[in-house]
C-alpha cells in the first residue's frame, strides 16, 4: 500500500512538473491572476527583448507548411511559467561545469555557457563579448567604410570634422579574451583598417589600463558610463572649442535601482553586483529640446525625477540606459540661444544619449542624428541645416552598419 | 516532433496519457495509440503520414495474402519490393541519380527529395513483420488499426528500437498497464530525456564547433576533442532515444527490449556490436545474415555474407559514401578480430583491449560522422597533428577545456555505475555475499536484452522482502530511492529549461 501511495505521489509530480505549462496558461486566459514572480499571463520578456509568441492560427495551409507547428512550440515554450528563470538556471547549471574546466586549467575567464559568445571574468566581476577573429572580409569592410566616411568629408571641406574612438568592449585591448585569442579584432586592428583611414582626425578614447575601464564603462552592459561620457566631452570640446569652458557638474548622484545590463542579457549570466545608474543631473536653464521634430521636456534627456521619485521599474533585466536617458531616436535637436557658438552635429549611436545635453551649454544648437534611423541622407541634412562642427561617435559596430554607410553616400 | 520538445512534454505526452487511461476497453486503447501516432507523426509530416499509411495498409493486406494463399513466396518478394521501393525512392534516389550519372554518363535526374521521418525504421519493422507472418513464426495481424499501431507507434516510430511484431504480438491485447510499470516507464523517460538534452545536446555544441571550424583551425587537441564529443553525442542522443521510446512503451504497458547495452565499456568491436543498437544488428542477423546462410557455409561464402550485411548496415544509415565506408571498415575490423587478432587480443590486460575498442569505434564515429570527403580527410590530418596542437587558434579559443568537466560525467554516465550501485546496495541490504559478482552475473552482460524490472522500485523493495531485510536496510533502500526519484524530478525540470532556451537541439537519427 505505502508503495502504491508513493508511486502516485511521483506520478503527480511529474505530471504536475509537465501540466503546470498548459494549466496555468489556460487558467490565465480564464481569468485566473498569478503573482508576477510566477510568469504566468506575462506578453514580453526584458530578459529576451522580446513579446512572446501568439497562438498561431490553424489553417490547412499553415499545417502542410508547418508554420502552424513551428508556430505552435515556440507558443508552448514561451508560456512556461518562470520561462527567464528556466533559461538562466540552464546557462548557470552549464557555467559551473564551465568553471571548472576553467579552474583545472587556471583560467580565470570562461564562457557564460555552452557555445556563448560571452565571458565571464570573475576577477572582476564583469562579462565581457569575446573579441572576433581577424579575417580578410572584416577588414576589407572597415576599410570601404573608412573610404565612405572619408568620401563624406571631402565633399564638406567648410566643416570641421572629428572622429571619437569609443573604446566598446567588444574590441577594446582591455578585453581579457584578447590575451586568449589568436589575431582578434581589436583595437589595433580598428586603427589599422578603419581609424588610420580616415581622411580627418581622431580622438583616442581607449582606456589606457583595467581600472580605468571598470569606471568607464558598465560591467553588464556594453554602454559607457556618465563619467566617461563627460570624459568624451571635455576632449571634444577642447579640440572644437579650445577657448570654451566645459559645463559645470553638480554633485553625481546614483540611484539604487540595480540592473543586469544588454551584455548580461545576452551571456543569461548575471555577475555578483549589478550596475547601477549614475548621473550629474546638469539642466540647462532655457534649453528647448525637440525629439524627431516635436518638442520635448528636457527631463525626456535625463530623467532623475522617475529616479528620485522611485518610480523607476524595479526589473533587473529593464534597459535602464534607455529608460534614464533615452531610447535611440533619428533626430534631437537642442536650442540654446544663451550659448556662444555656432552649431554641433553630432552623428552618433547609442553613445551619445547620456551626453549630448552638456554640448547644449556651448553650442546653440545640437543636433544628434542616429543615421540608423533618421532615414535621411547625411548630405541632405547639411544641405538643409547650417553646421560649424561635426562629432562621428560610434561604436565599432555601428561603423560598418548599412544603415550608416547608406546614410553617407552622396545624396541623389 | 521529437520527444524533447515542449509540444510533446507539455501537450502532448500529458494528452496522450489521459485519454488513454481514460478509455477502459483494450481496444478503443489501442486506437487512441494509433491515433495519437499518427497525430505525432502527421505534426512532422503531415504528407508523408500518407506514404506511412499506405505502408500499413499495404502490410496489412499482404500479411492476410500470404497466410490464407499459395504463392506465400512471390506475395513476400512484392511486398519486400513495394516496402523497399518506397525507401529506395525516397533515401537512395539522389544518391544513385548521382552515381550513375557519374559513372555511366547518364542525366537521370536528382529529385532532391525530403526524406520522410522515420521511414527507415517503420519499413524494417514492416519488413519484419512480413517475414515472420511467411515463416509461420507469427500469425498475420487481421484488424488493421492493430498493425497500424505496432508499425505507427509513437514511441518507436521516429527512431527505434526496431520492435518485433513477435516481442509484442500478445501485448498488443493482453498488456496489463499498471502503476508500477507506469513509474518505471516514467523513469526510464527521464534518464533518456536527461540523456539527450542535458549531455548529448551540450557536448553537440563542441562536435558541431569543431566540424564547423576544419580541421586546420583546430589542431590534434580541437579534432581529437570533438570526435570524443560526437562520440558521446551520438551514444547520448540515440541511446537516450531509445530509453525514452522504451520508457513511453511501458507505460502502457509495452515491454520492448534492450537497444543499448553500455556499448562504450565493450573489449572489442565483436562484443561492441552485440551492445550497439541490438535491435537493427539483430535485425540484420535475421532477416540478411542467416537467410544467406550464415556461417554455416564455407568461409569464402561466409565473410560475402558478412559484407552483405556491413554494406547494407551502412547504406541503410545513410545516402552518401562515407556511411558504406563505414560499414566495410566495421566489417574489416570484425574479420581481423575474427581470424587475425581477436585471440591475442582476448588475453590482454582489460584495459589495453578497451584502448582498443574505443580508439576503433573513435574512427568509425569519424567516418561516419564527415560526410564531405574532403574535410574527413583535412579532419584526419588534424588528428595526427599536420596542423599542429591547436590549429590556427589557442588552446583557450578552441573551448575544448570548458567541456572536460562534462566529459568527465559523460564517460561515467557511458558505464554501468548506476547498476553496479544498485547491485551494491541490494547486496548490502539484502545480507547476500558477493559472489557471484556485478559483471559476471548482471546488467552489462550482453545476453540480458529484456527490460522488465527496468527502473522498477518496487521490485527493489519485494527483494528486501524476500530476503527478510533488516527494517533498518529497508529504510536507508527507500530512502535511496526517493533521493533519485527526487533527482529524476530536478533533472525533468533542468531538461525543460533546457529546451525553454531553445537552446542547441539537433537528433542525429531524425534523418532515418
Amino acid at each position: 500500500m505505502g508503495n502504491r501511495i508513493y508511486n502516485h505521489l511521483f506520478i503527480l509530480l511529474v505530471f504536475g512538473v509537465l501540466c503546470a505549462t498548459p494549466a496555468g496558461k489556460l487558467l490565465s486566459v480564464a481569468g485566473v491572476e498569478f503573482p508576477s514572480w510566477t510568469g504566468i499571463g506575462e506578453q514580453s520578456s526584458l530578459l529576451e527583448g522580446r513579446t512572446y509568441a501568439d497562438l498561431p492560427d490553424l489553417s490547412v495551409e499553415a499545417v502542410e507548411d508547418a508554420s502552424f507547428q513551428n508556430g505552435f512550440e515556440e507558443y508552448l515554450s514561451d508560456t512556461i511559467p518562470m520561462r527567464d528563470e528556466a533559461v538562466l538556471l540552464n546557462a548557470a547549471v552549464q557555467r559551473c561545469g564551465i568553471a571548472a574546466g576553467a579552474a583545472m586549467f587556471g583560467y580565470r575567464v570562461y564562457p557564460t555557457f555552452y557555445g556563448s559568445g560571452y565571458v565571464y571574468d570573475a576577477a572582476s566581476d564583469r562579462l565581457w563579448p569575446t573579441l572576433r577573429p581577424e579575417t580578410q572580409e572584416e577588414a576589407e569592410s572597415f576599410e570601404r567604410s573608412a573610404a565612405v566616411f572619408t568620401a563624406f568629408s571631402e565633399r564638406h571641406p567648410d566643416v570641421r570634422m572629428l572622429f571619437y574612438q569609443v573604446d566598446r568592449s567588444l574590441t577594446s585591448s582591455l578585453n581579457p579574451t584578447h590575451a586568449l585569442t589568436a589575431s582578434s579584432v581589436d583595437t589595433g586592428f580598428l586603427v589599422e583598417h578603419f581609424y588610420d583611414r580616415l581622411g580627418f582626425d581622431v580622438i583616442d578614447g581607449t582606456c589606457s589600463d583595467p581600472t580605468c575601464y571598470d569606471a568607464a564603462y558598465f560591467k553588464t552592459d556594453h554602454h559607457w558610463t556618465v563619467d566617461e561620457a563627460y570624459t568624451c566631452y571635455q576632449r571634444v570640446l577642447g579640440w572644437f572649442l579650445p577657448d570654451e569652458s566645459p559645463v559645470e557638474l553638480p554633485d553625481k548622484e546614483q540611484w539604487d535601482v540595480p540592473f543586469y545590463g544588454a551584455v548580461s542579457r545576452l551571456a543569461l549570466c548575471m555577475t555578483a553586483e549589478p550596475d547601477f545608474i549614475a548621473d550629474y543631473p546638469v539642466l540647462l536653464d532655457g534649453i528647448e529640446v525637440f525629439i524627431d521634430g516635436e518638442k520635448a521636456s528636457a527631463f525626456a534627456l535625463a530623467d532623475w525625477p522617475l529616479y528620485d521619485s522611485g518610480a523607476a521599474s524595479d526589473e533587473l533585466f529593464a534597459n535602464r540606459y534607455a529608460e534614464y536617458f533615452h531610447t535611440d531616436y533619428g533626430l534631437i535637436e537642442l536650442r540654446n540661444e544663451t550659448a556662444s557658438s555656432g552649431t554641433l552635429l553630432v552623428v552618433a549611436d547609442s553613445y551619445s544619449n547620456n551626453m549630448e545635453r552638456f554640448f547644449a551649454a556651448n553650442y546653440q544648437r545640437v543636433y544628434v542624428l542616429d543615421l540608423r534611423h533618421a532615414g535621411i541622407a547625411l548630405d541632405s541634412f547639411m544641405e538643409s541645416h547650417k553646421v560649424d562642427d561635426l562629432l562621428f561617435l560610434m561604436g565599432s559596430t555601428t561603423l560598418t552598419a548599412d544603415s550608416v554607410l547608406d546614410a553617407l553616400e552622396p545624396a541623389i | 516532433m521529437v520527444f524533447s520538445s515542449s509540444v510533446f512534454l507539455l501537450f502532448f505526452l500529458p494528452v496522450t496519457v489521459a485519454v488513454y487511461f481514460a478509455v477502459a476497453n483494450r481496444g478503443f486503447r489501442n486506437v487512441v495509440l494509433l491515433l495519437a501516432s499518427l497525430v505525432f507523426y502527421a505534426w512532422g509530416e503531415p504528407v508523408y503520414v500518407v506514404l506511412m499509411i499506405v505502408s500499413i495498409a499495404l502490410n496489412w493486406l499482404f500479411a492476410i495474402l500470404i497466410e490464407t494463399r499459395s504463392f506465400k513466396g512471390a506475395l513476400l518478394f512484392a511486398d519486400l519490393a513495394a516496402n523497399l521501393a518506397i525507401l529506395g525512392f525516397f533515401k537512395y534516389e539522389g544518391f544513385i541519380a548521382q552515381n550513375l550519372n557519374a559513372v555511366l554518363a547518364t542525366s537521370i535526374p536528382d529529385l532532391d527529395l525530403p526524406l520522410p521521418i522515420g521511414i527507415s525504421f517503420y519499413t524494417l519493422q514492416a519488413v519484419s513483420y512480413i517475414v515472420d507472418v511467411y515463416r509461420g513464426q507469427v500469425p498475420a495481424q487481421r484488424n488493421p488499426l492493430y498493425l497500424g499501431m505496432y508499425i505507427a507507434m509513437f514511441p518507436q516510430l521516429v527512431a527505434g528500437p526496431i520492435v518485433r511484431y513477435s516481442t509484442i504480438r500478445d501485448q498488443i491485447l493482453n498488456r496489463r498497464e499498471n502503476i508500477r510499470d507506469f513509474c518505471a516507464g516514467l523513469r526510464l523517460f527521464i534518464v533518456g530525456l536527461a540523456k539527450k538534452v542535458l549531455l548529448a545536446n551540450a557536448v553537440a555544441v563542441l562536435a558541431a564547433q569543431m566540424l564547423d571550424a576544419g580541421g586546420s583551425q583546430i589542431g590534434v587537441i580541437g579534432a581529437w576533442a570533438g570526435l570524443l564529443a560526437y562520440t558521446f553525442q551520438i551514444y547520448f542522443d540515440f541511446s537516450g532515444y531509445s530509453d525514452m521510446a522504451i520508457g513511453l512503451g511501458k507505460m502502457f504497458g509495452f515491454q520492448y527490449l534492450r537497444n543499448f547495452n553500455y556499448p562504450y565499456i565493450s573489449k572489442s568491436i565483436t562484443e561492441f556490436w552485440r551492445r550497439w543498437h541490438i535491435s537493427l544488428s539483430s535485425f540484420f542477423r535475421d532477416y540478411v545474415y542467416i537467410p544467406l546462410g550464415g556461417n554455416r557455409v564455407c568461409r569464402f561464402r561466409w565473410i560475402l555474407n558478412l559484407s552483405v550485411v556491413w554494406v547494407l548496415t551502412g547504406v541503410w544509415h545513410g545516402a552518401a559514401w562515407n556511411y558504406v565506408l563505414w560499414g566495410v571498415f566495421y566489417l574489416a575490423v570484425l574479420l581481423l578480430e575474427k581470424f587475425v587478432w581477436g585471440t591475442a587480443l582476448a588475453k590482454m590486460p582489460s584495459f589495453v583491449q578497451h584502448l582498443y575498442t574505443v580508439l576503433v569505434f573513435m574512427f568509425a564515429w569519424l567516418l561516419f560522422w564527415i560526410e564531405d570527403m574532403a574535410a574527413m580527410g583535412e579532419y584526419l590530418l588534424a588528428m595526427v597533428g599536420m596542423f599542429g596542437l591547436t590549429g590556427a587558434q589557442t588552446f583557450w579559443q578552441l573551448s575544448a577545456w570548458c567541456y572536460l568537466p562534462l566529459f568527465c560525467v559523460c564517460a561515467m554516465a557511458s558505464a554501468p555505475l548506476v547498476p553496479w550501485v544498485r547491485f551494491k546496495v541490494m547486496a548490502w541490504a539484502t545480507g547476500a555475499s558477493d559472489k557471484r559478482g556485478f559483471m559476471r552475473g548482471d546488467l552489462p552482460a550482453v545476453k540480458r536484452l529484456e527490460t522488465v524490472g527496468l527502473c522498477d522500485s518496487d521490485a527493489l523493495l519485494e527483494k528486501l522482502d524476500e530476503a527478510g531485510a533488516p527494517s533498518g536496510r529497508r529504510i536507508v533502500v527507500r530512502m535511496t530511492i526517493a533521493s533519485i526519484d527526487l533527482i529524476l524530478l530536478a533533472m525533468l525540470i533542468l531538461c525543460i529549461c533546457s529546451i525553454a532556451t531553445g537552446s542547441f537541439n539537433p537528433f542525429i537519427y531524425f534523418r532515418f
